[in-house]
């Protein structure tokens, strides 16, 4: 059986000669140029990649071209404006000197979410409020798409340009990691333009389930609009208790300002909050199951530092004990549509969070909960 | 395993791996022979050549047993219920769908039908609704 391979490939064979010459061949080649086709190859991947990107990114801002007509029906042409919005930098605030750090840039956070209303406002000028909610969502899905492939495309570019085998080889390591954000963006970007609930909807849901289970009990709700920018405050009464359910104004893509909301509630109550209870979705690491309710303490909300530094700050003065329920969700399912073991667990959520007020708060009190997330597809 | 813990979709008998377990085995034949005779002969450059063969089989049949990446293709499904009896509709989500809308009366009972739930299933390729 050996004899056939033997002959055609034995070191005495003639095909076999040329081997063994082709082998000390490929032994200097690797020698002398292994690292260039290492680059090579990496290289390609990359170029495969930015491919897909480039396609993903197109394909991003076509829907929401599509969107904007469809949803505002402008006078003119919207491509050129969306253009704009999609190369709309934010740029953070000095931390050389921290002191005021935090309401600096809350400020041009503020700033920032003005601007995306008037550009949404004058692109999609028949677009009713959630709609143009969802279309600023919408923007930003497009413009993290859009962002993730300039970058990849300048590390190629430099890469290539420089010759520099470990600027090529960080992107090629990350590769994967940055496909799947991307993809999960895309995905959330046609979530945010038809409306639909995505996995970090999971806090005001809860709001919402607790909310339905109070009003099928008999309970009016107090509901009051704007305590904050985009945040509602309903007021139930549970189980002996006075229970304020803070969550953005759905059904529209907000997060709001609930932690200014948790700030002028505590204070109007002249710091008679028995308990905060902060409702939100948590990234979870790989091997954990999506869903997965965990408890703990602290102010659980992801922002970019003001909200949570608001509440944190309220609960110091007021000597309040916060307590956190968090659901266990991969980056990318949070964007993404809701899966069925989110909403799954956010009717057992608002279960745990009815005992823990029983458990914890004593009959008369006041509770402040807070559902904090995106509210798109959730009314 | 998906995450819906089904099998990935992708598995099964392709063009593409049987050619790379044939390609593999072949591999696997002329890397032995080499080896062997280079062993017997003390003739190094062919074990190392036998080697290097030997271990192309290797990367072969890895990539035949592969399970090609998939995206998860998702459906997404809107929930509706009555607010007084046991009525409940689930339909492909439409758009201006959201978690507590009201739809409309019930057929059986005239009380309020509102949306329950909204949620995305993952779905499989022989799931797909034909275009």
């Amino acid at each position: 059986m050996m004899a056939l391979p033997l002959q055609l490939f034995g070191s005495n064979s003639d095909l076999g000669m040329i081997l063994n010459l082709l082998w000390i061949v490929m032994f200097f080649v690797v020698m002398f140029y292994g690292n260039a086709l290492q680059v090579w190859r990496w290289t390609k991947q990359i170029e495969a990649a930015l491919f897909k990107l480039n396609r993903m990114s197109e394909e991003s801002r076509e829907i929401l071209t599509k969107t904007i007509k469809d949803l505002g029906k402008p006078a003119e042409d919207p491509s050129k404006a969306v253009a704009s919005m999609l190369e709309f930098v934010t740029i953070e605030p000095v931390s050389l000197d921290p002191a005021g750090v935090i309401q600096r840039l809350d400020h041009v956070l503020d700033v920032r979410k003005s601007r995306y209303e008037d550009a949404v406002a004058r692109m999609a000028p028949k677009a009713g409020k959630d709609e143009a909610s969802n279309l600023e969502g919408t923007i930003e899905a497009a413009s993290a798409v859009y962002f993730i492939f300039k970058v990849v495309r300048h590390y190629y570019i430099l890469g290539k340009k420089t010759k520099n085998m470990y600027v090529v080889l960080q992107v090629s390591m990350q590769l994967h990691e940055i496909m799947r954000i991307a993809k999960a963006y895309f995905e959330a970007l046609k979530a945010f333009s038809l409306g639909k609930p995505i996995g970090d909807g999971l806090g005001p849901l809860v709001t919402a389930r607790m909310l339905d289970v109070s009003i099928k009990n008999g309970v009016k709700p107090i509901i009051q609009e704007d305590v904050a920018k985009e945040v509602t405050v309903m007021e139930v009464e549970l189980d002996g208790r006075k229970v304020l359910l803070i969550r953005a104004k759905g059904p529209g893509s907000r997060v709001g300002k609930p932690g200014e909301a948790i700030e002028r509630i505590v204070e109007e109550h002249k710091g008679d909050i028995s308990r905060i209870i902060m409702v939100d979705a948590a990234g979870k690491l790989e091997g954990e199951t999506t869903g997965d309710i965990v408890e703990g303490v602290g102010a659980a909300i992801g922002d970019p530092g003001p909200e949570k530094y608001k509440i944190e700050e309220v609960a110091v003065k007021y000597k309040i004990p916060v307590d956190a329920i968090l659901v266990k969700e991969a980056i990318e399912e949070a964007v993404m549509p809701m899966k069925k073991e989110i909403t799954d667990a956010a009717d057992k959520v608002s279960e745990r969070v009815r005992e823990i007020i029983k458990e914890r708060t004593e009959p008369g009190s006041t509770v402040i909960v807070a559902g904090i997330g995106n509210t798109v597809g959730v009314g | 395993m998906s995450d819906s813990g089904q099998p990935p979709v992708g598995k099964g008998v392709t063009g593409g791996r049987i050619v790379a377990v044939m390609i593999g085995l072949l591999c696997l034949l002329v890397g032995m022979s080499l080896l062997i005779q280079g062993w017997q002969t003390n003739d190094q450059i062919s074990v190392i050549l036998g080697l290097f063969v030997f271990s192309l089989f290797f990367s072969f049949m890895g990539a035949a047993w592969r399970v090609p990446a998939q995206n998860p293709i998702f459906r997404t499904v809107t929930v509706a219920k009555c607010s007084k009896c046991d009525y409940t509709e689930v339909r492909d989500f439409q758009r201006g769908d959201y978690i507590y809308k009201v739809l409309g009366k019930c057929k059986e009972c005239s009380g309020d039908v509102y949306v329950k739930t909204i949620y995305a299933i993952p779905l499989q390729k022989t799931q797909l609704p034909a275009s």
